[in-house]
């Protein structure tokens, strides 16, 4: 790969924007960490990044005890995130290989109004999607949360596959068919392996959204057994009460595990791939 | 397996690829498709291997009509110019994959897989991935890959471009053994006519979608049957003259009483020699030398003789005293002139008068009527 080098100039100006950007990120979650695993009701003001002591007390209160909210919620938006990533990968790599493989008139404006529909936020979606899924009878269904959440990712999914597979050289499907493979079976043997970092991509940023979704739960879920963490945490955010901000980080904190976890594996999923590099000359 | 293309036509949106193009190669017999780039040779073999989808055309496989029939059902073998060999499996299995596609048993398979590599000298790199080969070791596995079928015809389109010239040369001979081993019938597409010349039994030379000459790579060297061809096939170049055109005054001059039955035989004459036909002859036509290359075995002279531009080959130790603005004088002997039609390109032969009357002259007539 070649790369521009720096002089120390350009070597300073990128480590400090690095670094900036860094504890841009960083700060936030480091605090989040910070207020959770301190002792309860030691958030005083001045309020200091360093908690005055350690502690696992707040975590065990929101997992195991009725002031908690349970695993539970956690469960629900795993379930609701993985189903969402499954559906999604599927939807895109179809989605995504018709669009680029199959030579259609509107195959290109297609990709661009994915992309655009990718930008729409969710709150624009949020009163139309409440008033279909009651007509449609999906409102309180936990069918419809996955359904609201695969709509809203696969757009991005589908670009995203599309990217993937116009890498793919289409030379290797014609020497799999000239191989007496049908459609099936370069599908599983050919396409499908190579394009597997994309489909793990995709994947994973679809669960994550699902993961993090709060809008869309709030306004399509009603049972409270089914709901996801990101609504029930609301329990601690109480306008006549006040804010419990221990509990409401320590619950914000068991969120973020699952996340890093699917994102240190996807990267070295990604790394190792090796590329197309030996496939196809140049 | 005999293949037989018919009334093949080619369109990409304006753009008339393949014209009415018609084909046999018999079963056993390597095929040279040759052709400058863009004269429809790959889209012929692309219509052969079943990728290549037109209205008009049709394929057979011993007199069995497979236009319809879907690539993965023809039973071919075709080995792509950039090798495309699977990236993310190793030799061993690039080379299985077809069998295991056919559902083949596992010990056929392994033998069969084992017999190819040897065949085609990949066998010590079978636990090897695709980056980890060199260009003409991927070009074996996808040799391999192509053959372990046992297909009816082997396609290769232009299989040695991405080799380095010395591998070239080594390269297409052990593709020319492999073939006659296996009696493959095998169409080759090349831009090099070199390559096809070399290793063909017949040369097909391609031209703006048609077919302009069919023949034994002899043939169409010594009795080209177009004038495009004639310019494609052979190195260096022919030399060619339009007679209507003042340059070509050297050939005016070279024929001497053999222009008239020239003449006589097309609306307008092309002539034609090749380099190597030119000979240094002091009571030729005499000339300046315009520029030396060497060769190496040959030098190539370039000379303005009688006003025209005119490329003789000669051996270093003729040119040895020869400089730019040196005096030469060439001629031809009179046998290796070619005509051609300046409308249609076709072979002419010049046609002797009624009577049998044979003049001399310095290039002398060939008196066969055509």
């Amino acid at each position: 790969m070649e790369v521009i080098p720096l002089g120390p100039l350009g070597r300073a100006v990128r480590f400090v924007a690095l670094a900036g950007g860094l504890a841009f990120t960083l700060v936030p979650v480091l605090w989040v960490a910070s207020l959770a695993l301190r002792p309860a009701g030691a958030v005083t003001f001045p309020v200091s990044l360093l908690p005055p002591s350690l502690t696992l007390e707040n975590l065990r209160t929101i997992l195991f005890t009725d002031l908690g909210i349970g695993p539970r919620p956690y469960l629900n938006a795993a379930f609701y995130g993985i189903s969402c990533g499954v559906i999604t990968a599927i939807i895109s790599l179809m989605g995504g290989y018709a669009l680029v493989r199959y030579d259609l008139a509107f195959g290109r404006a297609l990709l661009l109004v994915f992309l655009a529909l990718n930008f729409l936020p969710a709150a624009a979606r949020l009163i139309p999607l409440f008033l279909l899924y009651v007509q449609l009878g999906l409102y309180d269904t936990q069918v419809g949360v996955i359904l609201a959440y695969v709509a809203g990712i696969t757009p991005l999914g589908i670009w995203l596959m599309a990217g993937t597979i116009s890498q793919i050289p289409i030379r290797l499907e014609q020497a799999a068919r000239i191989d007496g493979a049908g459609s099936a079976t370069m599908a599983r043997r050919i396409l499908l392996p190579l394009a597997m970092p994309g489909v793990l991509v995709v994947a994973t940023l679809a669960f994550v959204d699902g993961w993090n979704s709060f809008s869309l739960p709030l306004i399509l879920m009603q049972r409270a057994d089914a709901q996801s963490y990101t609504v029930v945490l609301q329990k601690y955010v109480q306008a006549d009460v006040g804010i419990n901000w221990n509990l409401l980080a320590a619950g914000s904190l068991l969120a973020l595990i699952p996340v890093l976890t699917a994102f240190a594996l996807l990267q070295r999923r990604l790394i190792t791939s090796g590329g197309f590099s030996g496939a196809v000359r140049g | 397996m005999r293949v037989a293309i018919d009334g093949l036509t080619v369109r990409f949106g304006p753009v008339t690829a393949v014209d009415g193009l018609a084909l046999e190669i018999r079963d056993r017999e390597l095929l040279a498709l040759v052709g400058p780039s863009g004269c429809g040779k790959t889209t012929t073999l692309g219509f052969v291997a079943g990728f290549v989808k037109t209205a008009a055309g049709r394929l057979s496989f011993d007199d069995r009509d497979v236009t319809a029939v879907p690539p993965e059902r023809r039973r071919i073998g075709y080995v792509f110019q950039d090798y495309a060999i699977y990236p993310h499996m190793t030799v061993a299995e690039n080379i299985r994959f077809p069998l295991e596609v056919a559902r083949m048993a596992r010990g056929d398979m392994r033998r069969a897989v084992a017999d190819v590599a040897e065949l085609v000298g990949v066998s010590d790199l079978m636990p090897r991935r695709p980056h980890q080969l060199s260009g003409g070791q991927r070009q074996r596995v996808a040799l391999a890959r192509a053959l372990v079928k046992r297909p009816g015809v082997l396609l290769l389109d232009e299989p040695l471009s991405n080799l380095d010239a010395h591998l070239r040369v080594q390269t297409r001979a052990e593709i020319r053994r492999l073939q006659l081993e296996l009696g493959m019938t095998t169409i080759l597409v090349t831009h090099d006519q070199s390559e096809a010349l070399a290793i063909a039994d017949r040369v097909a030379v391609m031209w703006a979608g048609r077919v302009v000459a069919l023949a034994s790579p002899g043939a169409i060297y010594d009795r080209p049957a177009s004038l495009l061809a004639a310019r494609f096939v052979g190195s260096p170049q022919m030399n060619t003259w339009d007679l209507a055109e003042a340059a070509s005054e050297f050939a005016r001059v070279a024929l001497g009483g053999a222009l008239a039955d020239v003449r006589r035989s097309a609306r307008g004459v092309v002539v034609g020699v090749r380099p190597e036909d030119v000979r240094l002859d002091p009571r030729g036509v005499p000339g300046t030398v315009a520029l030396v290359e060497t060769l190496g075995r040959d030098i190539l002279l370039h000379a303005d003789v009688a006003g025209s531009s005119v490329r003789a080959l000669v051996t270093p130790a003729e040119a040895s005293r020869l400089r730019t603005g040196a005096a030469v004088a060439v001629s031809v002997h009179p046998q290796r002139w070619h005509f051609f039609d300046a409308d249609s390109g076709d072979r002419v032969e010049p046609l002797a008068p009624a009577a049998t009357d044979r003049s001399g002259g310095h290039g002398g007539p060939v008196a066969a009527v055509r």
